[in-house]
């Protein structure tokens, strides 16, 4: 055990023999007992000491219970979790104690292991609830900072190279053009790849719970395609978008259009040179299908069956030499099952891949 | 010949010791509460509420049979169980008298209800206190007397002074 998790525990009973014999089972090193015996005395000791478990008997000269939410208004003491004691016949002031939200009920006259048992697992987990809290606050601390700090280089390579073509844009320097236009795509690449992986370590319910609202379907296939376009036109593969019925979907415009990317980004990178990717739309019940088929290398059974594993994200090179993180297709399909939606993959070696990503239908109630 | 005015010019210890006297005399000719830690049934600790009294038999039996078997040796863990019993029927004993107490609105019944309460605090101390078993025995016979004679007693009293007939509030026992 670590000897660094010491546990805090305030005992409070307006009666000292009680006090002695409580204090008596954890006198080990593991524990660090405070007792009180007034309501004054409490106070005081919640305003010093931040204590992972409280030990209240119920039945103190004023009401234990108001008095228990009280300190839950102080600084140190206000996630604390309480343990009310209580007699066994007490059932008024047992069934209240739990209706107030207390963490558990020692009721008297107990077993000693119980009361070591309940009192340790209770301590221990506001000790892990602590840490874990600090961990996410760390963790968010650092995507906070790679967010911005670490896209706002790409954009300028992204940036600089695209002025860089621009002024080559009438020159005959070939092999300058081209390493101008490797240096956007790569670059343009990573940072897709950053925003990928970002969005799939952040908290996707946080993400999820901003904004919903309703989202034109065929409105957002072209903004996607327009971003991709660039890199498709490196491989000189043509998009193609195919519009079926006009229809609108409910949830988070970004998640959805990072979805969309992500395969179409695949789509792009698994096609040949001079391919073609078609983005096509259609009904079927009450979802809508946005089909994204491409002319590509296609996959075999095992690549298909491994396609969405969790365990082991898989990034096969593009027929360029891509790279992927092997991310973007776990965190389309969390996209999709957060949208009450699904992903069907179709595909065959040489042939190309279907993915057929389908989405609930939102239709306004007139 | 003396008056009973002679009494009160005695010094106060000769007065105690003469009126403890007189007590054992008293509860000598009554029949005794209980021999050698034994419990006998005495009439200072009727209830007037037949089910009341019942229970408080029972209660008696098990006190008893925790005597006897402790003054045949048995192990630990047989007395630890009969111990459990004890402390489960108290419990239950006191949510019936306390049941009784409600359906009759007895005024007193928060206090008495408060002595409950303290009578399974101070179970809980003695539990962990390092005494052995006839300690332990020692003091639930104690606990019993004291509180049935002082307090459950009372409830004799009330009902009395307010004309209570029990048949009225619940069903009596009749086995």
């Amino acid at each position: 055990m670590n000897t660094l998790n010491v546990i805090k525990l305030l005992v409070v009973d307006d009666k000292p023999e009680n006090l002695n014999l409580i204090s008596s089972f954890f006198e080990d090193s593991n524990y660090f007992v405070r007792t009180s015996s007034s309501y004054e005395e409490t106070y005081e000791l919640c305003n010093e000491v931040e204590f992972d478990l409280l030990l209240i008997d119920i039945r103190m000269p004023r009401d234990g219970f108001a008095f228990a939410d009280k300190i839950r208004v102080s600084d140190l003491n206000s996630n604390t979790p309480v343990i009310f004691m209580a007699e066994k016949t007490d059932q008024e002031n047992i069934s209240k104690a739990f209706k107030v939200g207390c963490r558990d009920v020692i009721t008297k006259p107990f077993q000693l292991e119980e009361l070591l048992s309940k009192v340790s697992t209770h301590s221990l987990l506001q000790i892990q609830h602590k840490q874990i809290h600090e961990l996410m606050l760390a963790k968010d601390k650092i995507f906070s900072i790679i967010g911005h700090d670490l896209r706002s280089p790409f954009n300028s390579l992204i940036g600089f190279s695209k002025l860089l073509l621009e002024n080559l844009e009438a020159s005959e320097d070939k092999l300058s053009k081209k390493y101008a236009e490797l240096i956007c795509n790569i670059s343009t690449k990573n940072l897709e790849l950053l925003d990928n992986l970002l969005v799939y370590a952040r908290d996707l319910e946080k993400q999820a719970e901003s904004t919903l609202e309703k989202i034109d379907v065929h409105k957002l296939i072209s903004e996607v395609l327009q971003i991709v376009q660039p890199t498709a036109a490196l491989k000189k593969i043509q998009l193609v978008q195919i519009f079926g019925e006009a229809k609108s979907t409910f949830g988070t415009k970004d998640l959805i259009a990072t979805m969309i990317r992500n395969i179409l980004g695949n789509a792009i990178k698994f096609s040949r040179q001079q391919g073609f990717v078609t983005v096509q739309t259609r009904v079927i019940g009450n979802m809508i299908e946005i089909d994204i088929t491409d002319t590509g290398v296609g996959m075999n059974e095992n690549q298909l069956n491994n396609l969405f594993d969790k365990e082991h994200p898989q990034s096969s090179l593009g027929t360029s030499g891509e790279l992927g993180s092997g991310y973007g297709l776990l965190l389309s399909k969390e996209i999709a099952d957060k949208h009450n939606g699904e992903i069907k993959v179709e595909s065959h070696v040489g042939n190309g891949t279907s993915f057929k990503i389908r989405l609930p239908i939102y239709e306004e109630s007139k | 010949m003396c008056k009973l005015a002679d009494f009160w010019e005695l010094p106060q210890v000769a007065r105690c010791l003469l009126g403890n006297i007189i007590l054992t005399l008293k509860h000598k000719s009554m029949g005794s509460r209980e021999i050698d830690g034994i419990i006998q049934w005495h009439s200072d600790f009727e209830t007037g509420i037949a089910r009341i009294d019942f229970e408080h038999k029972i209660f008696i039996e098990l006190l008893n049979s925790f005597k006897y078997e402790i003054n045949l040796k048995r192990s630990d863990d047989e007395l630890f169980r009969i111990m459990n019993e004890i402390e489960k029927y108290a419990e239950f004993h006191f949510i019936s008298e306390e049941n009784a107490m409600r359906r009759m609105n007895y005024p007193a019944f928060k206090e008495h209800q408060i002595e409950h309460f303290e009578l399974l605090e101070k179970f809980n101390l003695a539990k962990f206190k390092n005494c052995n078993f006839e300690g332990f025995h020692e003091f639930l016979k104690e606990w019993f007397l004291r509180h049935t004679v002082e307090s459950d007693t009372k409830l004799k009293l009330y009902m009395l002074e307010n004309n209570i007939n029990l048949e009225d509030f619940f069903y009596e026992l009749k086995i």
